[in-house]
């Protein structure tokens, strides 16, 4: 059984495969974009890439089997209650905002979702709809669903 | 109706053409555009529909006050201009 390795970094994703013992580069995707974490589910061979667009913000990428990267909605936080409480930077003394800043660990569990933590708040997590378990969401949660077109 | 212009740093990202669409507000011509191209959403505005933090829109030369909001005015002949705002020292 082969193994790949994802490498997530500052210029791009690339992936390396384990060919006799030497790893070889299988894969550049994203080329000079900022990636912060990335994932394989073995389950159905997708790849998740997270990426932080400097000027654009937060996006959820998907590859599928076939290769193809396509963007899916990024998890986001709900609408921002009017009595939240305002949380503050401790260093800087400034309001935290309620958006999502970047997706920092993804991970697949055995509900047949894959969960993710975002900052600047604690976790978020997301559940990646299926015909037989459609989306659910909890506080701070997005649902992985497709980008729409157009 | 007004001009809305995008900046070429976008278009790698999502396909953006200038467009004309009617609007008395920059709001209600970015809704218009976001129902047009969907994709465009997420990289103009936030999840709490505020313009990215570098994001900034020009109008006729004049970036927006209302970055919260858009409540900016249009005019029927207004220029939009949407670009990639400059940050940092």
């Amino acid at each position: 059984m082969s193994s790949t390795l994802l490498v997530s970094t500052r210029k791009g994703l690339f992936s390396y495969r384990d060919n006799g013992g030497r790893l070889t580069n299988a894969e550049s995707a994203f080329l000079g974009d900022p990636v912060t974490i990335s994932l394989h589910d073995h389950r159905d061979g997708a790849t998740y890439a997270a990426l932080r667009l400097g000027h654009f913000g937060c996006k959820l990428h998907r590859r599928e089997r076939d290769g193809t990267w396509r963007e899916i909605a990024s998890p986001a936080y709900p609408e921002k209650p009017a009595d939240a409480v305002v949380m503050r930077d401790p260093m800087r003394g400034e309001e935290v905002p309620w958006k999502v800043d970047q997706i920092w660990a993804l991970a697949v569990d055995y509900a047949q979702t894959a969960r993710c933590g975002a900052a600047p708040f604690r976790a978020a997590c997301s559940t990646r709809p299926t015909a037989a378990r459609p989306g659910r969401s909890t506080r701070r949660c997005g649902t992985f669903r497709r980008a729409p077109s157009g | 109706m007004p001009l809305v212009r995008f900046t070429p740093s976008l278009q790698r990202h999502v396909s953006a053409p200038d467009v004309r669409v009617e609007g008395a507000t920059v709001r209600d011509a970015l809704t218009q555009i976001f129902s047009i191209t969907p994709a465009l959403r997420s990289y103009l505005v936030d999840e709490q529909g505020g313009l990215r933090k570098h994001v900034t829109v020009f109008v006729d030369g004049s970036p927006v006050r209302d970055r919260v909001r858009l409540s900016d005015a249009l005019r029927p002949d207004s220029d939009v201009d949407v670009m990639q705002a400059l940050s940092g020292g």
